[in-house]
């Protein structure tokens, strides 16, 4: 189980960035946390990596506290940030680096089985699409087999397609190895095909303004009525509870186009 | 209407060109078109009696003189001498320069204690250097190939500091999150990063190595193709001096290549925009 404590996060300038943020995930769930940019949800995401350090507060996984990057924590960043002179499966195996080499070999291979890049591990990263640098990009992260998977608005530069078949390609793999999943995006689209829990999050300082159960089965399909139900339950909710926030605002029609 | 008609070649041609690549334009052999023309209109013009080639020699001459140095074995003499003061230099430098630069480049506080001081040192003329030099390591070798060492430092310290101070958060942030060790992450990370602009530095520094070999030879040398410079100037062989001028030339190409040639395994993942041309 994976605790944040009363965690605040003020930068040398004064910000504040995140204010006394407490919330526990358990393993099996997908928790994504939503809000207008710089409402602190990267910070938030960052701080749970061991990226970064709490101003104050505690973040434990496992009563383990994280003071630095986790071996059973894993991000994805917003962009595929792939080391350009490793071929793909390099690129995947570069988590691995305590293993002997054919050991490595094996795992990376089956981690772009994993993300459908089967036979892309001899390329370049220069040589691959957005979508598919992307996907390299999540198998690297799940390599290493990691029980909190972080996403930092992990989709947000591809085209709606790509997106759509990512989100439910990650979906996937999540059924088949219960873990955390915390997403952070802006969509409130992805979050409902996603998550289980969406928080709400109020900017400056940053705070959980809501946080809003997903009572919905996976597979999810986004044209089925209950999808739409929920999804009309909870805009109306945001609505109710933060009616000040952009992403309350943000109507389905505008998330497709940005 | 002409005025439209330029407009549409000037701006049909290039795609035309990009359409369909003419082998002849694409040889690395182009590059000796302007300078053969004009040797070509130079040796014409001496051939018609148009000048004497008393001040700027005639191609014909400047053969003469390369043909006449290379008969008695003394061209290669020279060559291999400043080739090796050259290389010898280069090398010490370059190592020199690398691992100070590495150091300055991960270790803040050296950075900040020599950094200053050495940008300063940096901004010394080579001819400068000459006398001192001379007066610490004497008039023979040593102090040859350290003042090309030194001129060959500067740029290699310098590429691999800004090199490593360049070097994107982003990807550190992967090794991090990866908890490489900062010995692996240096590894694994840094030095691929900064090979790039790494064989860059190289090159520049292999460049100023050839500027400062000059400068070492005028210092009172016996062989050297800085010696046949001013064996020239004083004897009065202007076809002497631009046969040396021509050697340089050629050996500051020739070695640049070899560089880049032995360098090239290293960057073939780089998405250059150049090899899309």
């Amino acid at each position: 189980m994976l605790k944040v404590c009363n965690v605040s996060k003020s930068y040398e300038n004064g910000t504040e960035a995140l204010s006394n943020v407490s919330f526990s995930v358990r393993p099996g769930e997908i928790l994504a946390i939503v809000g207008s940019s710089g409402c602190g949800k990267s910070t938030l995401l960052r701080l749970i990596s061991g990226l970064d350090q709490a101003s104050r507060g505690s973040i434990t996984l496992d009563n383990d506290a994280i003071a630095g990057p986790h071996p059973q924590v894993g991000l994805i960043f917003q962009e595929p940030r792939l080391l350009p002179w490793l071929r793909v499966a390099d690129n995947v195996a570069f988590g691995l680096h305590a293993l002997p080499a054919e050991y490595r070999r094996v795992r990376a291979q089956r981690a772009l089985q994993l993300v459908g890049l089967a036979g892309l591990g001899s390329r370049w990263p220069r040589q691959l699409s957005g979508g598919q640098a992307q996907r390299v990009a999540i198998a690297r992260a799940l390599v290493t087999e990691p029980s909190v998977l972080l996403l930092d608005e992990p989709f947000a530069a591809l085209d709606a397609f790509t997106r759509r078949d990512l989100q439910d390609h990650l979906q996937r793999i999540w059924a088949d190895q219960p873990t955390i999943l915390i997403l952070v995006t802006h969509d409130l689209e992805e979050a409902i095909r996603l998550a289980s829990r969406v928080f709400v999050m109020n900017s400056s300082p940053g705070t959980i303004g809501a946080d809003l159960r997903v009572p919905l089965a996976y597979p999810r399909d986004s044209l089925s009525p209950a999808f739409e139900q929920e999804k009309r339950r909870l805009h109306a909710e945001l609505a109710k509870r933060i009616d000040r926030m952009r992403v309350a605002a943000q109507s389905p029609a505008v998330d497709q186009t940005g | 209407m002409t005025d439209t008609q330029v407009l549409s070649t000037a701006a049909g041609s290039p795609a035309a060109a990009s359409a369909a690549p003419n082998p002849l334009l694409q040889s690395p052999m182009l590059g000796l078109v302007v300078p053969v023309a004009l040797a070509g209109l130079w040796e014409t013009l001496f051939q018609f009696g148009f000048t004497t080639g008393r001040t700027l020699p005639a191609p014909s001459q400047i053969a003469q003189a390369l043909l006449t140095l290379s008969e008695n074995g003394d061209l290669a003499r020279h060559v291999s001498v400043s080739l090796m003061r050259v290389l010898v230099g280069f090398l010490a430098g370059a190592i020199v320069g690398s691992c100070v630069g590495a150091i300055a480049g991960y270790v803040v506080l050296v950075r900040r204690l020599i950094d200053p001081a050495l940008q300063g040192l940096r901004a010394v003329p080579s001819i400068a250097w000459v006398p001192l030099f001379i007066l610490w390591f004497g008039i023979f070798e040593t102090s040859k190939i350290m003042l090309i060492a030194t001129g060959v430092f500067f740029p290699v310290y310098l590429g691999v500091l800004e090199g490593i101070t360049a070097v994107d958060r982003k990807v550190v942030e992967v090794g991090r999150i990866f908890r490489l060790s900062p010995l692996a992450l240096a590894r694994r990370v840094l030095l691929p990063s900064i090979l790039p602009s790494y064989v860059v530095a190289l090159r520049t520094g292999l460049g100023l190595g050839w500027m400062f070999v000059v400068a070492a030879e005028f210092m009172g040398a016996a062989e050297g193709i800085g010696y046949l410079l001013i064996d020239g100037q004083q004897l009065g062989k202007p076809e002497q001096i631009v046969a040396a001028i021509a050697v340089f030339a050629v050996l500051g190409k020739a070695t640049d290549w070899a560089l880049v040639l032995m360098t090239a395994p290293f960057l073939r993942w780089q998405d250059r925009f150049a090899e899309r041309l």
